[in-house]
């Protein structure tokens, strides 16, 4: 167990800066997970971490120590990677073996590891085959398997689930979240799947253009996200978000003017908000509801689809842009039909025109975290 | 109609398999008629050389070879030129190709170009000067002479390098993670990744270095130091005599076969190292 | 290999992971000395017997330098301008070109067709496979020697062909129109096969679902041969073409050994005239300018693929 902190580190690959300064702390024992839209610089974070790349500017501390200057080797970690990296010609014991002998451990000592960890992922009957004579979860556990017997002070994990199929992938989910729990490590996990982010991780680090956006723990991220940004990438289906400009602030909170028709209004801090400023309303698919006479707005549905347990719905503004949300009148609905749609106002996000939130009402998160 | 055009497919297929045999057989008809002689006394040869089965039989030229000539010399000679040829082939061309494909060092770029235009320079075209260095360094006659001029040819080089470059980087990083030194690295992950490079650079060097002519005709004047090749070469000078025609032919069989051998064992490991040294 | 030897000794290995991939300046300069550990054995003979030699051969070939002996006078360029009058190394220059023109079509067009016609994954087609390419692992010694007898007058195959049809054999390696010829029908014997493997493993390269969608599209094999197959090689073809230019153009064993250069010098090769002028009559600097000139030839043949794949992309 260990914290790793990043202290204003850059990244620059020739004149084309990755990282323009990221700064975070992981507490030790933590799983972090580092989510973002492709190319947004989350891998070259954890190669910097890793020492597999050098940083342009700033520091890596592990556990109290800067480490910019000390090999991969050096640093005691672990990385499992997205193709696995398994090697080759040898077989899952070897590879598992093969940093414990690097260090000079002793035999004894590296098979009773190598049983230990074969025995927590369940992959004794692997232990010699070679990689290509295994399946892509098989290989992924034994890639695992290979950062677990170092017993490493972090770990670091590469998007290791995206080769997988659907079904593997929630399979694994589920074991690394256990595997944690028994370990109890440090672990950095790297991906783009907002659904992992919000599964596994104690605390999420949202980056986005080689710059962090939020980081914090999932459902402080979902509820109160610090820009559309955030909001954006944070939730599924995604949440709508709808221009405006605010028509009265009162103390139940903001009206909003929507551009498409309509209004909604939102329980939020209005700080120095005056009416007229343009501001961007977001509401989450779940939060809209059907609604009658003139509140709201209205839409024409598109696609409806239906997945049992709920029913997500494709709907079009007279502006020609999408907006989702879920049916609980249990296919009441048609397409080509018009719906009158509203959300209430503690379940409404508030963001300036350049994308930055209003905090929310202290009423409203807590309605917003009891649902 | 589709009927139609699938016989004539078959036929026309028929038709190119009997040809492929017919040249196969005419391709083959040389080789089997010199294996024939090689077997046949050397008084029936002189009247008449016809025929492609070794009657009357005989093993005498194939002892001859042992008992009256420099033939085990010259192939023992062969033999520690090619195998040496290829045993430093394959170290050096290794070590080097990781360090191109894999190390990050100044000046980098501009050596790998001045390596590869070695390849530019034609074998035939580096006698002549090589001749006069080596006469320098008083290194003629001396199985070193013979294996170094091509061991110094770059193609290994080239070959590792493109082999190493395909390797997935991520391999070296894990390596790196799991505390590994270059060293380790290069010797128990991209080595053992490389074997199928390393078994054709083998013994396309040792093809080659086995029928290298124009330099050890040079270089080893001292037929103590003859390889099989060169040997075989001046046995031709007095085979004009008819006596000894049965005993040449056996020189020539009995020299390729370990080269014939050689072939057969690895010729999948050849066409697979072809398709990898024009890219993909 | 001592350098090689002391950067990687065990004791380094186990104490200092910062050895590999170290990050900052001094990783650089690890990594150079790694560099130079790899690097350093081949780089010796690549110094030593190859770059070394190249340039001492330009050097030498700016005088009158002898093999034995210990005239070395600086002459500048007149080795140069005295092989352009030189008959002898004139009529090898025109052989060889006329033999290279001769050989590299038919080598090409055999080979190619011979890797149309075996490019199936089969037990036949592979033993045949086997067969086109057994001649060229032989020597060239190997390889004369079987021709030489195969074209004899009096002992050779064909001579008891001819007898048998009741017809005079011909003297192919001693006639003047026939000895070309003959070097060819040798050496594709010999050479085909590697050629012919580089073909292979073009078409090996052609996406099956080109022929699929062919075939649905109802081309005809001579269609699909000359639309898909033939333009899909067309690297594979320069790059044969090419290297069978350059290693051509450097003949040398099959004249020497089957016709000694003649009749009447109508054989001899550069690289012939090249040997006797160095070590028959030892005139080294001579024989160095004209393997120069030699070298300036193929390097033209490189340069035309270079510009030829250039063109295409
Ligand atoms: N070695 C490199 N040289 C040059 N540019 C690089 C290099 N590695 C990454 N980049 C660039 O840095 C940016 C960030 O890359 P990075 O791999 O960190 O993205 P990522 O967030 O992991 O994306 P993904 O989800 O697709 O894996 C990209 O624009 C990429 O093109
Ligand atoms: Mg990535």
């Amino acid at each position: 167990m260990a914290s790793v902190e990043v202290r204003g580190v850059r990244k620059s690959f020739g004149a084309f800066p990755v990282l323009h300064g990221i700064d975070l702390m992981i507490e030790p024992g933590d799983f972090t997970v580092i989510v973002g839209p492709s190319g947004c610089g989350k891998s070259t974070l954890l190669r910097l971490i890793a020492g597999l790349e050098d940083a342009s500017g700033g520091d890596i501390v592990i556990d109290g120590d800067v480490v910019n200057n000390v090999a991969p080797g050096g640093r005691d970690i672990a990385m499992v990677f997205q193709n696995y990296a398994l090697y080759p010609h040898m077989t899952a014991a070897q590879n598992m073996a093969f940093g414990l002998e690097n260090t000079r451990v002793p035999k004894d000592e590296i098979r009773r590891r190598v049983a230990a960890a074969a025995e927590t992922l369940r992959i004794q009957p692997l232990l010699d085959r070679k990689p290509r004579e295994m399946s892509g979860g098989q290989r992924q556990r034994v890639a695992i398997g290979r950062a677990i017997v170092r017993d490493p002070k972090v770990f670091l994990f590469d998007e290791p689930l995206s080769n997988l199929d659907a079904a593997l992938r929630v399979q694994m989910r589920i074991e690394l979240a256990k595997l944690h729990h028994q370990l109890k490590s440090t672990m950095i996990y790297v991906t783009h799947d907002q659904v992992e982010a919000m599964t596994m991780a104690d605390r999420i680090v949202v980056m986005n253009e080689g710059r962090m956006e939020q980081a914090g723990r999932p459902l402080e991220l979902y509820h109160a996200p610090r820009n559309t940004f955030v909001a954006g990438f944070i939730g599924s289906p995604k949440i709508n978000l709808l221009p405006g400009s605010v028509q009265a602030i009162g103390s139940e909170g903001v009206t909003i003017a929507l551009s498409v028709g309509g209004t909604l209004a939102a329980q939020v801090v209005p700080g120095d908000l005056r009416p007229g400023n343009e501001v961007i309303v977001g509401v989450r698919p779940e939060s809209l509801h059907q609604a009658s006479g003139s509140e709201g707005f209205a839409a024409r549905v598109d696609v409806i689809e239906r997945l049992g347990n709920e029913t997500v719905v494709y709907a079009s503004l007279p502006t020609g842009e999408t907006i989702i949300f879920q049916d609980r009148g249990a296919g009441s609905i048609g397409i080509g039909s018009t719906v009158r749609l509203s959300a209430d106002p503690e379940h409404c996000h508030l963001f300036h025109k350049d994308g930055t939130a209003l905090s929310r009402t202290e009423q409203a998160l807590a309605a917003a975290l009891k649902v | 109609m589709a009927a139609r055009q699938l016989r004539s497919e078959r036929t026309s297929e028929w038709l190119i398999r009997s040809l492929l045999v017919g040249l196969a057989a005419l391709w083959m008809i040389p080789l089997i008629w010199i294996v024939a002689m090689s077997f046949k006394p050397n008084d029936v040869l002189a009247m008449s050389t016809s025929g492609l089965l070794p009657i009357p039989f005989t093993l005498k030229n194939f002892s001859d070879i042992f008992f009256v000539s420099m033939t085990p010399r010259w192939l023992l000679n062969s033999a520690v030129v090619a195998l040496g040829t290829t045993a430093l082939t394959l170290v050096v061309a290794s070590l080097a190709g990781y360090a191109f494909a894999r190390l990050d060092f100044p000046f980098k770029r501009t050596l790998f170009i001045i390596v590869l235009a070695g390849l530019m320079v034609p074998e035939q075209t580096l006698v002549i000067p090589l001749h006069a260095v080596v006469t320098s360094w008083d290194l003629h006659n001396t199985h070193f002479a013979l294996m170094a001029p091509r061991v110094a040819l770059p193609v290994g080089v080239f070959l590792m390098t493109q082999f190493f470059k395909a390797v997935p980087k991520e391999l070296e990083e894990a390596a790196a993670i799991d505390n590994a030194s270059r060293f380790t690295i290069f010797r128990r992950i991209m080595l053992p990744l490389s074997i199928p490079a390393l078994v054709t650079l083998g013994i396309y060097t040792f093809l080659h270095s086995w029928n290298d002519f124009f330099w050890p005709l040079v270089s080893a004047t001292n037929t103590n130091m003859y390889t099989i090749t060169v040997g075989l070469a001046s046995l031709q000078g007095n085979f004009a005599q008819t006596e000894g025609l049965g005993f040449i032919m056996a020189t020539a069989v009995f020299a390729s076969l370990p080269i014939v051998i050689v072939y057969l064992i690895f010729q999948r490991y050849l066409v697979r190292g072809i398709a990898l040294s024009t890219g993909k | 290999m001592t350098a090689a030897h002391s950067a990687t000794s065990p004791k380094h290995i186990g104490i200092s992971p910062r050895f590999a991939f170290e990050p900052k300046s001094s990783a650089k300069r690890r990594d150079g000395l790694a560099a130079l550990a790899f690097l350093a054995p081949y780089l010796i003979f690549f110094v030593l017997f190859l770059a070394y030699p190249f340039f001492w051969g330009v050097w030498i070939s700016f005088h009158d330098w002898e093999l034995v002996g210990t005239l070395r006078k600086f002459i500048g360029l007149a080795n140069y301008w005295d092989m352009f009058e030189d008959p002898i190394f004139r009529v090898s220059i025109r052989n060889t070109l006329l033999f290279t023109a001769i050989t590299v079509p038919v080598m090409v067009a055999a080979s190619l067709g011979l890797a149309l016609a075996l490019n199936r994954e089969n037990r036949f087609h592979a033993v045949l496979r086997v067969i086109f390419f057994t001649s060229s692992v032989f020597s060239v010694t190997v390889a004369t020697l079987i021709w030489i007898m195969v074209l004899s007058p009096d002992r050779g195959l064909f001579a008891h062909l001819f007898n048998s049809l009741g017809l005079q054999p011909i003297a192919f390696l001693g006639s003047p129109d026939w000895a070309m010829p003959a070097l060819t029908i040798t050496t594709v014997w010999w050479s085909v096969g590697f050629p012919m493997i580089l073909f292979l493993a073009g078409l090996q390269q052609i996406p099956q679902e080109l022929y699929d969608a062919a075939r649905i599209d109802n081309a005809s094999a001579w269609r699909r041969l000359t639309r898909i197959t033939l333009p899909s090689l067309k690297r594979t073809i320069v790059l044969v073409v090419v290297l069978q230019i350059i290693g051509q153009l450097q003949i040398f064993g099959q004249p020497l050994i089957m016709t000694g250069g003649g009749p009447a010098d109508r054989t001899r090769s550069m690289v012939q005239t090249i040997y006797e002028t160095g070590f028959n009559e030892w005139q080294l600097g001579y024989a160095s300018a004209m393997s120069l000139f030699l070298f300036g030839v193929m390097f033209l043949a490189s340069m035309l693929q270079l510009y030829i794949s250039r063109q295409e992309d």
